[in-house]
């Protein structure tokens, strides 16, 4: 049955804003692995052309079904700013395209020394590909479904130090931390030519997409997370004027102390998407702290999703709806990107046990 | 304990570069062993390290820093060891997975495993199971280190497995994974031997396998 674009829009943006859609929301971040097994062509030639990215993200997220839009591409985009780095800076063979998985930039190339970073070049996003493809790509899918198809932030600082820098960004954090900055400084030029390029060629968005993976207890303390990344989030949202989603996959993260931080700052926050804790009362401590957040989340990829029966999925699915549905703010999210191996029969389990569950008004017994 | 020995435990958990060879130096002056200081001074300072970081009072750049300083000092001490003496506990491969080349985590493992002992042989990143099964050959390598970040690439593990076992030397090898995606429900579900939270955790999972090995 052909997907209803605008009742899939309107419960989101719904759920988003406090209001109590017909039923919990179902999103699938789409990754490349599961778009190419889906599209039955190579990353790369998926993104050979807007066109042909537009309509296979379509077919894509049409396929999976449930009630979002998102390119056939990593969701957060990530990789790709890293590829236009290292173009803009003539190392293109630092990235390392693959046929049916995420492309990745070999980590530490682009900024191995302390010229690569005074030197570094910031890409124009209007030009250097693969943006000016992934862009007008997501203005066909707006034109053709009326969905918005994209972020309109390239993932987030520490993300981009990583891959830019590699392991010596961490040596750097305690011997040369104002050398960190700098790039942290280049690095967030990069993220608002970017957004003007997406404001120009995609359209004003309503909300920035941020991936805060600094905000994990196994990388950096929480000063440091704010230093090299929380700071820069907040300058960002201050200077769009937008509220943000934020995105944190990492094992132990410190989604409190940084939501606490930026709305301290001024951040509006709409909504957590995350794998961890995988504890749903830690979530339900989460929602009466933080009533207005909207959860993204529920599922983990390699868990349930990956290694699960079509049982275990319904049961993780109506136990999500039951501790954390009842009153919105819940769209369920398979977190992160999930793997090709995951069952078909499992994405189809998620759309079932969400429509038997996650109709309101609640009532699971 | 000598105060020496204490002083370089110090300077690896304060992780002074500056002084740690001075330190060493003195240690070797006051007739202890390139062995002794390693194993009494070094290691245990790393186990401070390891302390404070299980404690949430260090991060991963305190754990580089500190590993950092302990390579400086067990490398100017192997060229002190009499013929026939290494320190070293052995090898260990370590490689990111095929088709993940993420490879920091993997980075900061090996340099804690050097600091630690170990002889590191990093195969690098989006490494197949055919070349991790030649290299274990070829190398007579029975520990193996995988790191796997991306939620999409973890049964590149289970190849992994499935390659030793097929070559018919699974059982005599032992296998750990770490890295963002990972949890003891995937090293089950993978079936390798332990999953590491940390690369500090990592030196203690290594250390009982070598033990488990010499006993089977």
């Amino acid at each position: 049955m052909a997907r209803d674009y605008q009742a899939c829009h309107d419960r989101v943006a719904n759920t988003i804003l406090g209001g109590i859609p017909d039923r919990v929301p179902l999103y699938f971040l789409t990754s490349e692995d599961v778009s190419a097994r889906i599209a039955g062509l190579t990353i790369r030639e998926m993104m050979a052309t807007p066109e042909i990215l537009a309509e296979k993200s379509i077919l894509v997220n049409d396929y999976l079904g449930g009630d979002g839009m998102s390119l056939a591409a990593n969701p957060y985009c990530g990789p790709f700013e890293g590829l236009a780095f290292a173009r803009a800076n003539g190392k293109p063979e630092a990235f390392v395209w693959k046929d049916y998985t995420t492309p990745f930039i070999r980590e530490g190339v682009v900024c191995k020394t302390e010229e690569d970073i005074e030197n570094l070049v910031i890409p124009d996003h209007t030009k250097v590909e693969p943006w000016p493809t992934i862009f007008k790509a997501m203005s066909i899918v707006h034109e053709k479904t009326g969905m918005g198809a994209g972020n309109a932030a390239p993932s987030l600082t520490w993300s981009s130090v990583q891959m830019l820098r590699g392991s010596q960004a961490y040596l750097d954090v305690i011997q040369n931390p104002d050398l960190l900055l700098k790039l942290c400084e280049k690095i967030y030029e990069s993220q608002w030519d970017y957004y003007q390029a997406f404001c120009k060629l995609v359209g004003t968005p309503s909300h920035i997409f941020e991936a805060a993976y600094a905000f994990n207890q196994h990388m950096l303390s929480f000063d440091d997370a704010w230093k090299f990344e929380g700071q820069f989030i907040a300058r960002f949202a201050k200077a769009s004027g937008l509220p943000m989603i934020i995105h944190n996959c990492g094992f132990k993260p410190y989604h409190i102390e940084m939501i606490e931080k930026l709305q301290e700052e001024g951040v509006y926050i709409l909504a957590v998407n995350a794998s961890h804790p995988l504890d749903l009362d830690w979530w339900v401590k989460f929602r009466e702290k933080f009533p207005e957040i909207t959860i993204m989340g529920g599922l983990h990829v390699n868990a349930e999703m990956e290694s699960g029966t079509e049982k275990d999925v319904e049961n993780r699915v109506k136990e999500v709806i039951q501790k954390l549905g009842g009153d919105g703010r819940l769209i369920i999210t398979p977190t992160c990107c999930m793997p090709w191996r995951v069952p078909m029969s499992n994405i189809k389990a998620v759309r079932e046990a969400v429509e038997k569950y996650g109709t309101y008004p609640i009532n699971i017994t | 304990m000598k105060e020496c020995l204490i002083d370089v435990q110090n300077a690896v958990i304060n992780m002074d570069d500056e002084i740690i060879l001075d330190l060493v130096k003195k240690c070797l002056d006051e007739g202890l062993t390139p062995i002794g200081i390693i194993e009494e001074g070094l290691s245990k300072g790393l186990d401070g390290v390891g302390e404070r970081f299980d404690a949430g009072d260090y991060f991963l750049a305190e754990l580089i820093m500190a590993g950092e300083v302990v390579t400086v000092a067990t490398d100017y001490l192997q060229t002190k060891m009499a013929p026939g003496e290494s320190g070293k506990k052995g090898k260990v491969l370590i490689a990111t997975v095929k088709g993940d080349i993420h490879e920091i985590g993997k980075n900061i493992l090996g340099m804690i495993l050097k600091a630690s002992g170990y002889e590191v042989v990093d195969l690098g990143a989006d490494v197949s199971a055919e070349t991790i099964l030649e290299t274990m050959k070829d190398q007579d390598i029975q520990l193996v280190g995988l790191s796997v970040l991306l939620t999409t690439m973890v049964t590149s593990i289970k190849d992994v497995v499935e390659a030793l076992t097929e070559a018919g030397i699974r059982e005599k090898t032992r296998i750990a994974i770490g890295g963002a995606c990972c949890s003891e429900r995937l090293a089950e579900e993978m079936k390798v031997d332990a999953f590491g939270e940390s690369a500090v955790a990592a030196v203690t999972i290594f250390d009982g396998f070598r033990e488990a090995l010499a006993a089977s």
